[in-house]
């Protein structure tokens, strides 16, 4: 038996105290809402959500937005996912991967609700926007009843459907710091037979910037092979500041499988996962090479 | 002829279309009545446990409980309409026990005021359970003796039949080839919930059901007999439907009659819809077969003897398990003249959610097995696989051995010159797959399905049509249609008859108080068993049509046509009269007639034609990760005559969708008999951006005893893709997989062991 929220509990503040203060007030009864597209079919699948009776949204508070700020560039929380797909600031080198990870997130009905803000604090382990975010080494800024501060998105993520965030605490920006151009990046997903929108089985992000074949940069985020994203550092480690060549890529992606910690889910088995994460940091770091030559 | 047809043979847009557009559909969760309760089930969360006391005073004391009804009051409806035939049979439909057989099987329903009140009063009863040993395992139902889901074990069925000598077969035959197969829990995944009912008990004791139901007239007797009910009191009326594929084929667990009961209770309107995870997790859904098969066949190509042995798993109750068992063997004996046939089939008990009917009734997972067989043996051999079908082919002419009638259409070579011409299939086969990453490659397979169930079960079919005194006509069916058009061509196919205009005919709602018996909709049955009714009906409508018009024509009426709307004297076309002047002269203008025309008809279908059909699938593999992509379905299929070649076409293409779906992405998953995947996130369907090129091709091999030569489509159009795409994969990686739903990681593993 599931049922819809009440609308009674749902609230529309003007101002982020207002905000701060519902959250604070409600406690654990209390969910952030934006876009909504987790939210509201966990709750129509019942237990999960049960004991959510105060929804809190946060689409008035302005921050929708994708700007630059002293050479960062900042997405506000409740923008849309599409809205990175067009925008121009991230039409270069550096941010190919979080493109594609954009518009792999899901159908166009669904990016134009879902926001990025709440891809990152759902904190699901196959979160795709998480992965690029990571190896673009961004953070996030939060706004919470003793004002705001900025949290690595490294350390973000804590378990399942888990985050960093205190009680009263909202997910105000995500900055990314700049990178330069010729910095290549890639996202791959991997997805069951034959679907072009489905969660990923495993996903991976890879960035690499490099000094003629010499990497003065390494990164690897892997999704759904443990249970939060995560950056392979590891596997990044061995690649950094080291002449690139196919079998140190490919030592570096078994690596990085090392370093993943799957499960056996409905989707896969963790041993299947283990080798499509060494397969997928495999072809994505190549790509991120061929990329980071252009 | 076929040129001179009117309505037959052209894609008229369905008369649903618009309504269903624009919202103006009603189906059956949006119906709300005054004083309207609202019922929800409360489910077991043990696998298999005896239900020793029910609490609910705690409920009954909220303000919005009206009414409790549980298993100790309601019987189990358990058995399918095939055990309407006699007073013995119709006693074991019904279960009636304190038994709980899988997780989610209902326990106890309430009826309150509200949802929300609904939500509380569930939450407030409290049900002891005595534990007892869950089965998960069909193998081990088989040989668990201790433990026994059912009064009388964990073997619900077992068939056995022998045609000619497998013995003397095997011995003809130069290569033998032997796997096991096995097959998914495939769900129906309809876009409507599985599970919604309205039952309205009024004072006078009269009952009206409103439920999304593939079998209104088959609810009706259920319903009947389950609650003490002539027939005259139980009225069941099928709204809009959004899709069945055979999961609303019989009165669906613990919905139709818990509703009725407590409507019953309180009379007031009683209303229960499934939630999607209700729908997933405790409606019925495909059986689950392990098949053992045996096949032989000489080196020039003649299959000698197969021999084939199922396991199939029902779940904690089964309806349709005897059926689909004997479809396995009817579908697989039917297709290939193969001399010596042995077949076993067992079916089990598990503690597992229940299984029924699902598009293709065992066809799906038996052709599976059996064209698997089939296209090792082709390699084998070194022969081209639509050689070796071609071959081995039961044709026109020929006797089917199991239901002993002769074949009267068949038009699966035509299916497969065209599929192969259009596809390209020889140059396809013939290319090598290369050292690709990705590696394609294409496969073949082939099918029938009986269309109707005219030598299996009950299955009546009727109409009556009222010829107006304006010249439209009236057009009364309870030919249910879950979404496929089935009014739409029952109304051309009387459209063509009558000479009356598409447009000018209505169709009626699906109601048992006015529409006569029908066996309702499954079986493909509909454009052929349901389309020889309406046939029947607008012939008799006709015949005293021209009768009347002897009157005034002055001549006899086998001299008489109809032809545009107008009655014509053949040799004189000038002598003619339209029929809505007939109409008005003799329903009102003659008073001394002042009769209306009604044709009616209803009888059983004088056979269950097959149909036939080749799916050539293409795909691409990846050998890196095991991941298939189908590239493009080629599907042809001998419909007989195509009455609206869109709807066919329709048919087609949405059968590949569900085909692909069974081959690569669907399936229950289940852990201790938790299903782990009750909603579209975990259990994939394929979204319309996922469904590759599909291009139907429509044969028409003109069935003599169907309406205008037509025969089904429905179900078939599934059965035969799966085991394409499987042939396509081991086409194009060189490995043969022999469980569905096909993982990567299978690929995969199988790609590794053949290195």
């Amino acid at each position: 038996m599931s049922l819809q929220y009440n609308l009674e509990n749902y609230y529309k503040p003007e101002t982020m105290k207002q905000a701060v203060d519902l959250l604070l007030k409600f406690g654990k009864t209390a969910k952030v809402i934006a876009g909504g597209t987790d939210i509201l079919p966990k709750r129509q699948c019942g237990a999960q959500f049960d004991t959510i009776t105060h929804l809190i949204d946060i689409s008035n508070l302005g921050l929708n937005y994708i700007k630059e700020s002293k050479g960062n560039l900042c997405i506000g929380a409740s923008t849309n996912i599409n809205s990175l797909v067009t925008a121009s600031a991230f039409h270069s080198n550096p941010y190919i991967g979080l493109i594609e990870a954009a518009e792999a997130h899901s159908t166009n009905t669904i990016r134009n609700q879902a926001t990025v803000g709440g891809n990152l604090c759902n904190a699901s382990p196959c979160a795709d926007l998480a992965l690029p975010l990571l190896a673009l080494s961004a953070c996030v800024v939060v706004a919470g009843p003793k004002g705001n501060h900025t949290i690595q998105l490294d350390t973000f993520f804590k378990g399942p459907n888990c985050t960093a965030l205190l009680p009263g605490e909202i997910l105000l920006e995500i900055i990314i710091p700049n990178h330069q151009e010729t910095t290549g990046a890639s996202f791959i997903k991997l997805r069951h037979h034959q679907t072009e929108v489905d969660m990923a089985v495993v996903n991976v992000a890879t960035q690499l910037l490099l000094d003629g074949n010499n990497c003065l940069r390494a990164m690897i985020a892997l999704g759904s092979v443990g249970p939060t994203s995560f950056l392979a550092k590891k596997a990044a480690g061995i690649l950094s500041r080291q002449t690139l060549n196919k079998k140190l890529i490919e030592q570096a992606a078994m690596l990085a499988a090392d370093e993943s910690a799957p499960i056996d889910d409905n989707r896969a088995t963790a041993g299947y996962r283990k080798e499509m994460a060494a397969v997928l940091v495999k072809n994505s770091l190549e790509k991120s090479w061929e990329r980071s030559r252009k | 002829m076929t040129d001179s047809y009117t309505a037959v043979g052209k894609s008229f847009q369905r008369i649903d279309g618009i309504d269903k557009v624009t919202g103006a559909a009603k189906y059956a969760t949006d119906l709300r009545f005054e004083n309207m309760l609202y019922a929800g089930l409360l489910r077991s969360p043990h696998a298999h446990a005896k239900v020793t006391c029910i609490n609910t005073s705690a409920a009954e004391k909220l303000p919005g409980v009206k009414a409790v009804a549980t298993i100790f009051d309601v019987p189990k409806v358990v058995q399918y309409w095939f055990f309407l035939r006699t007073e013995k049979k119709k006693e074991q439909m019904f279960l009636h026990d304190n038994i709980v057989r899988f997780i989610g099987d209902p326990v106890l329903a309430i009826a309150a005021t509200s949802k929300e009140m609904l939500k509380k009063a569930l939450s407030l009863v409290t049900v002891e359970y005595e534990l007892l040993k869950s089965i998960q395992d069909p193998h081990t139902a088989l040989t668990e003796t201790k433990v026994n889901i059912h009064k009388k074990g964990n073997i619900a069925f077992k068939v056995n039949k022998e045609f000619g000598n497998v013995h003397e077969g095997f011995k003809a035959a130069d290569i033998i080839v032997e796997n096991t197969y096995h097959t998914s829990k495939q769900k129906h995944a309809s876009l409507e919930p599985i599970g919604t009912c309205v039952a309205s008990f009024q004072s006078n004791g009269k009952l009206t059901v409103y439920s999304s139901t593939q079998l209104p007239h088959w609810s009706q007797h259920y319903l009947a007999m389950a609650l003490g009910l002539s027939l005259n009191k139980v009225r069941v009326i099928k709204p809009f439907t959004g899709g069945a594929f055979g999961g609303r084929c019989g009165v669906i667990h613990g919905l139709e009659v818990m509703c009725s009961y407590l409507s019953r209770q309180t009379l007031q309107p009683v209303k229960m819809s499934f939630t999607r995870e209700e729908d997933f997790s405790a409606t019925e859904s495909r059986h689950p077969m392990t098949i053992r098969m045996k096949t032989g066949a000489t080196k020039e190509g003649m299959i000698t003897a197969n021999k084939v042995e199922i396991l199939s798993d029902t779940g904690g109750y089964g309806t349709h398990y005897i059926g689909v068992i004997a479809d396995c063997m009817s579908t697989g004996i039917g297709l290939y003249n193969i001399p010596n046939y042995s077949f076993s089939g067992t079916v089990v008990y598990t503690n597992k959610s229940p299984c029924g009917a699902l598009r293709g009734y065992g066809n799906p997972q038996m052709n599976f097995a059996q064209e698997s067989q089939i296209d090792i043996i082709a390699r084998k051999i070194g022969m081209d696989p639509m050689a070796l079908k071609l071959k081995n082919y039961r044709r026109e002419g020929e006797m089917d051995p199991v239901l002993n009638e002769l074949i009267l259409s068949n038009g699966l070579k035509e299916c497969l010159e065209k599929g192969a011409r259009s596809c390209g299939w020889e140059e396809k086969r013939l290319r090598q797959a290369g050292n690709d990453l990705i590696k394609k490659g294409i496969g073949l397979s082939i099918m029938l399905h009986g269309t109707g169930a005219a030598r299996a079960l009950p299955d009546p079919g009727s109409a009556t049509i009222m010829i107006n005194s304006d010249g439209t006509a009236n057009l009364h069916t309870a030919a249910a249609d879950e979404g496929q058009g089935n009014r739409t061509v029952l109304a051309q196919i009387a459209s063509e008859i009558l000479g009356i205009e598409f447009d000018n005919i209505s169709v009626s709602e699906t109601d048992t108080d006015i529409t006569p018996l029908d066996c309702g909709t499954h079986g493909s049955r509909q454009a052929y068993c349901g389309g020889l009714s309406v046939r029947n009906a607008a012939m008799d409508a006709r015949q005293k049509m021209l009768n009347h018009a002897q009157k005034y024509l002055k001549v006899e009426a086998n001299q008489l046509i109809i032809k545009n709307g107008h009655i014509i004297e053949k040799s004189n076309p000038d002598n003619n009269i339209s029929i809505k002047d007939l109409m008005q002269k003799i329903q009102i203008q003659d008073m001394g007639v002042c009769e209306q025309v009604i044709g009616s008809a209803s009888g059983i279908a004088p056979a269950m034609p097959g149909y036939y059909g080749a799916v050539f699938a293409e795909v691409e593999v990846n050998t890196q990760t095991g991941r298939v992509k189908v590239i493009k379905l080629t599907s042809a299929y001998d419909v007989g005559k195509a009455i609206n070649p869109d709807m066919v076409r329709g048919q087609i293409v949405g059968g590949g969708v569900m085909g692909i779906g069974f081959a690569l992405t669907e399936g229950l998953q289940l852990k201790d008999g938790h299903i782990l995947n009750p909603n579209f996130t975990d259990y994939r369907i394929l979204r319309s951006c996922d469904i590759p090129e599909i291009e139907p091709i429509i044969v028409e091999s003109n069935e003599p005893t169907g309406p205008f030569g037509a025969k089904g489509i429905g179900e078939g159009s599934m059965v035969n893709v799966a085991s394409a795409i499987s042939n396509a994969i081991c086409h194009a990686t060189g490995v043969r997989l022999t469980e569905l739903s096909i993982t990567p990681e299978q690929i995969l593993q199988s790609i590794k062991n053949s290195r």
